[in-house]
C-alpha cells in the first residue's frame, strides 16, 4: 500500500489554523446561540416572541424596514450607476459624484443618523432653524433614508460594474432592428441587469435587518429585532431571550443571504459572457438627462451636507443650539478621556486587519487550489461571518466565552468577554473584527486566484519552492490587488462596526463606535462628531498608507493568465 | 555537468473520480525505464493519459498504485519540490511580476546559492538559450518564442535530474515550433539531461526523441525508437496513429527466417517482415505505408477504383476504393499529366519488404 499523500507542513499548519479559527470564532458561538435557544427553558420565549401581538409587530417592522431600505438603496445605487455609466455628463462631475458615493463606506453607518438628528430633528438646524418645524426623524422614514444613504455604495459599485461589462453590441443589435431607445433599455438592457438588481435588493435587506447602530440612534419607537435584542442583553440581562430573538433574526437574514448569493452568481455570469467591444452611446436626450443629473446632484449635495455637518459639529459646542467654535471636542477625543477608545480601536483594528488580510488570502488559496475534505464547509463557514448579523455574534460570544471553556478540568479556552476577561476582552474583539472582515477578502482572493493559471504555482514548486514559499513569492504578489482590497476593507470594517462589538467592550477596552453611540445618547453631539471625523480621518490615512506600501497594480496582473 | 537521472515507472496506475462519482483510469499499469540522458516522448491522442503520467513523474499527482523510482529511490509519494526535476509548461508559466533574470534565478534563489553564483549561472543560461541582453525585461515584453526560451532556461538553470515538458511548443506558430524543437534537442544533448516530453504531434516526437512511448486510453501501446515505431508498429493502433497506414487482412501461409508469406485476396506475397507473435496458418493484418504502395493503369495487382487524385507537386495522392476498403497511395513516380483520374479503374500492389505483418 502507498502512504497517504504528504501535505506540505506549512500548508497543513495554515489549513489547521483556518479550520480552528472558523470552528472557534464563528461556528462555536453560533452553535451556542442555537443550543441556548433550543433549551427547554426557551420554549415559552418562542411562544411569547412569535405569538404575542407586540412581538409580531417587531418582526413585521423588521421585515418592512428590510423592504424599504432594500428598495430605496437599490434605486439610489441604480441611479448613481446609471448616471456614471450611461448619462453624458462632464468628467469632473462624474468624478465628484463617484467620490461622494464612497464616503459612507469609510464612516460608521450610523454617523449619517446622528447628522440627520442634528439637521432635521426636533431642534434641527434645517427643520427648526430654517423652517421653525419640530422635525421628527425617528422611526421608519428616518431609518430608511439613513440606511439607504449608508448602504447604497455597494449597490452602486456592483451595478456600475455590471453596466460597464454589458456588451454594447447587444443594444446596437436591438437598435438596428428598429427598437426605440426606451424599448431597447427595457427589453434588452434591464433583463440583463435584473439579477444584479435582485441581488442588491436582497443584500440591502439583510444589511438593514442586521444593522444595530441606526435602530439604536434613530429608530425611536420603531423597535426592530436587532434593537430588541440589544435591549434584552443590555437592559434586561436576559441571554435566553436574546438567544431566541437571535434565532428569529437569523432565519430571514441567512435565508435571504443565500438567495442573494444565488442571484449574485447569476449576475456575474452575465458580466463575463461578452467581451465588450466598442462603447455605449451615452444618453444625451435632455428629457432623460436633466432630471437624472439633477436628482443625482441633489442627493449628492445632501450627502455632502450630512458630512459637512459632522465636521462643523465637531468644531462647535452644540450645533444648532450653541454654534460657538471650540476645539474641546477634539481634545476630548485626542488627548482627553476619549483618547483611550480611539487608540484601542485603532490598535485592535490594525491587528485584525493584518490577520484578516492574510487569513482571507489563505482560505481563498486553500479553497481554490487544494483538494481536501470539507472544503466547501470551510468556505461557507467563513462566509457566515458576514451572512449572520453582527448582533448574533455579539450574543454568541457572550454565551460562548463569558466563562472559560473547560474540558475534564483543563481550561481549553479562557474567559474572553466581560470583566476579568483575557487581555481585558481585547482578544474577543479582535476575533469578532476578523470574523466580520475576512469574508470580503476571501471573495476577492477567490476571484483573483481563479484568474491565475495554476501552472505558475506548479512551475515554482517544480523549481524547488514548497507550497508555502510559493504562496509567499508567487501567489501573494500576483493577487496583490485582492490582498490590498481585503486589507482596506478589513480596516474600514473593523473601525466602523458596532453591532457585534458593542456587546464585547469591557470597562478597560472601549471602542470608538460604542463611544460615539454613548455620546450621542447623552446628547453630547460635539464629542460624537469629533469621534466620527477622527475615525474617518484614521481610516482614510490607513488606506493611503496601505496603498503606498502594498502598492497598486504593477501591470503584471494583466498578464497573469498566460494566454492559451 | 548535470547528474542525469535514471527514471523507472513500475506498474503506475492513476485513477480519478469523475464528478458523477465513477472511477476512471487515466493511466493504467504503465511501466517504463528511462536511461540517463535519454530523450523520451510520450505520444498519443488527447486524453490518453500523457499529462497525467508526466504530472505523476513531476509529483503534482500521486499514483493510485505503482512505483516511480529515480536513481534507486522510490519517489512516488515525494512532494514535487523535493524531486530535483523541472517542468516546462505549455503556457510557459513565467512569473509575470519578475524580470527575465529573476525568473531564471528563481530556482537558484530557492536553493540559496550566492548572488555571484546565481549571476554567473543566469547569464550563461540566458546566453545558451539566446536571450543575452534581455535580463531586465518582463515576460510580457517578450514574444511567445522568447518566453518559452526563458521557461526552458529557468528549468535548465537548476540542473535538474529530469527535465519535463508538457506540450511546450503547441502555443507557437508552425515555423517557430520547428526551430525551437531543434534547439531543445541540441541543448538537451549538450547538457545530457534525462528528458520526458509530452506531445500529440508525431512529427515533433519523431524529430526530438531517442525513444517514443505511444499511449492509448491510459495504456502504453509501444515504447521504441522512432524508426522502429514507424516501421514495426506493435499493433493496429500504433500503425494507425503513427503516420498513415493501410491495414489489410491477410492469411498467414508460413513464417520463416526470411519473414512471413501471406495471402491477400488470393495473391501470395512472400518475405514480409513480421511481428514475432504472428503464427503460420492463421489470419493477420499487414500494415502498408502509402509510399510503399504502387498503382498503375494496368499490369499486375488487384483492381480498384480511383476515388480521388490530388496532385501535390512532389507526388500524387490517391484514394482507392477496393471492396469495402479505402486505400491511400502516395505516388512519387508519376510524371505530370500522366496521373490516374477520378473514377478510373486502376491496379495496385505493394513492396513486400516495406510492409509489416501484425497478429490479428
Ligand atoms: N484531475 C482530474 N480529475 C478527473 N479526471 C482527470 C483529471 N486529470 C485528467 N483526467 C482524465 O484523465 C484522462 C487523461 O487525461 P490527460 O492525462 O490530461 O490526457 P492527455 O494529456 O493525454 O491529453 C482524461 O480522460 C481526463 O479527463
Ligand atoms: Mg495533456
Amino acid at each position: 500500500m502507498l502512504k497517504r499523500r504528504a501535505i506540505d507542513p506549512t500548508l497543513a499548519f495554515g489549513l489547521i489554523f483556518a479550520i480552528l479559527f472558523v470552528a472557534i470564532a464563528i461556528v462555536y458561538p453560533l452553535v451556542r446561540v442555537l443550543g441556548t435557544a433550543f433549551e427547554p427553558a426557551a420554549g415559552p420565549y418562542f411562544e411569547r416572541f412569535l405569538l404575542r401581538p407586540t412581538f409580531q409587530t417587531i418582526i413585521g417592522r423588521t421585515v418592512v424596514l428590510g423592504l424599504t431600505v432594500g428598495l430605496a438603496g437599490t434605486l439610489l445605487g441604480f441611479l448613481w450607476a446609471f448616471v456614471q455609466a450611461r448619462v453624458a455628463a462632464p468628467a469632473w462631475l462624474k468624478r465628484v459624484l463617484h467620490l461622494i458615493a464612497l464616503v459612507p463606506s469609510v464612516s460608521p453607518p450610523f454617523a449619517v443618523a446622528i447628522s440627520m438628528i442634528v439637521l432635521f430633528g426636533r431642534r434641527g438646524m434645517i427643520s427648526y432653524g430654517l423652517f421653525g418645524i419640530e422635525g421628527n426623524v425617528y422611526g421608519l422614514p428616518g431609518m430608511t433614508v439613513v440606511m439607504a444613504l449608508s448602504f447604497f455604495p455597494v449597490v452602486y459599485l456592483t451595478m456600475v460594474g455590471l453596466m460597464r461589462a454589458l456588451d454594447p453590441a447587444m443594444e446596437e443589435a436591438s437598435a438596428n432592428l428598429g427598437g426605440s431607445k426606451v424599448r431597447t433599455f427595457l427589453r434588452v438592457t434591464m433583463p440583463m441587469l435584473l439579477p444584479g438588481l435582485a441581488s442588491s435588493f436582497l443584500l440591502l435587506f439583510v444589511e438593514a435587518i442586521a444593522d444595530l447602530g441606526n435602530p439604536l440612534t434613530i429608530g425611536g419607537d420603531y423597535v426592530v429585532l436587532s434593537a430588541r435584542l440589544f435591549i434584552a442583553i443590555s437592559g434586561e440581562y436576559d441571554l435566553l431571550a436574546a438567544a431566541v430573538l437571535a434565532v428569529i433574526l437569523i432565519v430571514p437574514a441567512l435565508g435571504v443571504y443565500l438567495v442573494q448569493k444565488y442571484f449574485a452568481d447569476r449576475a456575474s455570469v452575465v458580466s463575463v459572457t461578452g467581451k465588450p467591444a466598442g462603447s455605449v452611446a451615452l444618453v444625451t436626450d435632455w428629457r432623460v438627462r436633466w432630471p437624472l443629473l439633477a436628482l443625482n446632484v441633489f442627493i449628492a449635495a445632501f450627502i455632502a451636507l450630512v458630512y459637512v455637518t459632522m465636521i462643523a459639529g465637531a468644531f462647535t459646542r452644540l450645533l444648532g443650539i450653541d454654534n460657538s467654535f471650540t476645539l474641546n471636542n477634539f481634545s476630548y477625543v485626542l488627548s482627553g478621556l476619549g483618547s483611550e477608545a480611539m487608540l484601542d480601536t485603532t490598535r485592535l483594528s490594525a491587528y485584525s486587519t493584518v490577520i484578516a488580510g492574510f487569513l482571507g488570502m489563505l482560505i481563498a488559496f486553500l479553497v481554490v487550489r487544494m483538494k481536501f475534505f470539507g472544503k466547501g464547509l470551510l468556505d461557507f463557514g467563513t462566509m457566515l461571518g458576514i451572512a449572520v448579523p453582527g448582533t448574533i455574534f455579539g450574543i454568541g460570544y457572550l454565551l460562548a466565552f463569558n466563562d472559560p471553556t473547560r474540558v475534564a478540568g483543563f481550561t481549553l479556552i479562557p474567559k474572553l468577554t466581560g470583566g476579568q476577561a483575557l487581555l481585558a476582552g481585547e482578544l474577543a474583539i479582535i476575533m469578532v473584527f476578523i470574523v466580520r472582515s475576512t469574508p470580503a477578502g476571501l471573495r476577492a482572493g477567490v476571484a483573483a486566484l481563479q484568474q491565475i493559471d495554476p501552472s505558475l504555482e506548479e512551475a515554482s514548486v517544480s523549481l524547488g519552492a514548497n507550497r508555502a514559499v510559493t504562496f509567499g513569492r508567487i501567489t501573494l504578489p500576483l493577487i496583490r490587488p485582492a490582498f490590498l482590497s481585503g486589507l482596506v476593507y478589513a480596516f474600514a470594517r473593523s473601525m466602523t462596526t458596532i453591532s457585534a462589538v458593542i456587546f464585547l467592550t469591557t470597562p478597560e477596552t472601549k471602542i470608538m463606535t460604542q463611544q460615539i453611540y454613548a455620546e450621542t445618547d447623552a446628547g453630547r453631539f460635539g464629542n460624537a462628531f469629533a469621534y466620527i471625523v477622527i475615525l474617518i480621518g484614521i481610516v482614510l490615512l490607513v488606506i493611503a498608507l496601505l496603498q503606498t506600501f502594498i502598492g497598486l497594480a504593477t501591470g503584471a496582473e494583466r498578464r497573469v493568465k498566460s494566454e492559451n | 555537468m548535470t547528474k542525469a537521472g535514471t527514471l523507472i515507472l513500475e506498474n503506475v496506475t492513476k485513477e480519478f473520480k469523475t464528478p458523477e462519482g465513477r472511477m476512471v483510469k487515466a493511466v493504467d499499469a504503465a511501466s517504463l525505464t528511462i536511461q540517463p540522458g535519454e530523450f523520451l516522448t510520450l505520444l498519443g491522442p488527447s486524453g490518453c493519459g500523457k499529462t497525467t503520467t508526466l504530472r505523476m513523474i513531476a509529483g503534482f499527482e500521486f499514483p493510485s498504485s505503482g512505483r516511480i523510482v529515480l536513481d534507486g529511490r522510490d519517489i512516488a509519494m515525494v512532494p514535487p519540490d523535493k524531486r530535483e526535476m523541472a517542468m516546462v509548461f505549455q503556457s510557459y508559466a513565467l512569473f509575470p511580476h519578475l524580470t527575465v533574470y529573476e525568473n531564471v534565478a528563481y530556482g537558484l534563489r530557492i536553493r540559496r546559492q550566492s548572488n555571484e553564483a546565481i549571476r554567473q549561472k543566469v547569464l550563461s543560461t540566458l546566453s545558451m538559450v539566446g536571450l543575452e541582453g534581455k535580463e531586465r525585461r518582463r515576460p510580457s515584453e517578450l514574444s511567445g518564442g522568447q518566453q518559452q526560451r526563458v521557461a526552458l532556461g529557468r528549468a535548465m538553470a537548476i540542473e535538474p535530474r529530469v527535465l519535463l515538458f508538457d506540450e511546450p511548443l503547441s502555443n507557437l506558430d508552425a515555423k517557430l515550433r520547428v526551430s525551437l524543437r531543434s534547439e531543445i534537442r541540441r541543448l538537451q544533448k549538450q547538457l545530457g539531461i534525462t528528458s520526458v516530453y509530452v506531445t500529440h504531434d508525431q512529427a515533433e516526437a519523431m524529430a526530438l526523441s531517442d525513444r517514443i512511448v505511444v499511449m492509448n486510453a491510459g495504456r502504453i501501446e509501444q515504447a521504441d525508437t522512432p524508426d522502429a515505431i514507424y516501421a514495426r508498429p506493435a499493433n493496429r493502433f500504433v500503425a494507425d496513429f503513427i503516420g498513415r497506414a493501410n491495414v489489410l487482412p491477410v492469411e498467414v501461409l508460413g513464417v520463416g527466417a526470411g519473414g512471413a508469406d501471406v495471402r491477400l485476396a488470393g495473391e501470395t506475397h512472400t518475405g514480409l517482415p513480421c511481428d514475432p507473435a504472428v503464427k503460420a496458418g492463421g489470419s493477420a493484418h499487414i500494415v502498408v505505408r502509402p509510399q510503399a504502395m504502387q498503382v498503375g493503369k494496368g499490369g499486375a495487382g488487384l483492381p480498384a477504383r480511383v476515388r480521388s487524385a490530388t496532385y501535390l507537386g512532389n507526388m500524387v495522392e490517391y484514394e482507392l476504393s477496393w471492396g469495402e476498403h479505402t486505400l491511400i497511395v502516395e505516388d512519387y513516380s508519376v510524371i505530370p499529366g500522366g496521373a490516374l483520374r477520378e473514377g478510373e479503374e486502376a491496379r495496385w500492389t505493394f513492396a513486400p519488404s516495406r510492409a509489416y505483418v501484425l497478429p490479428a
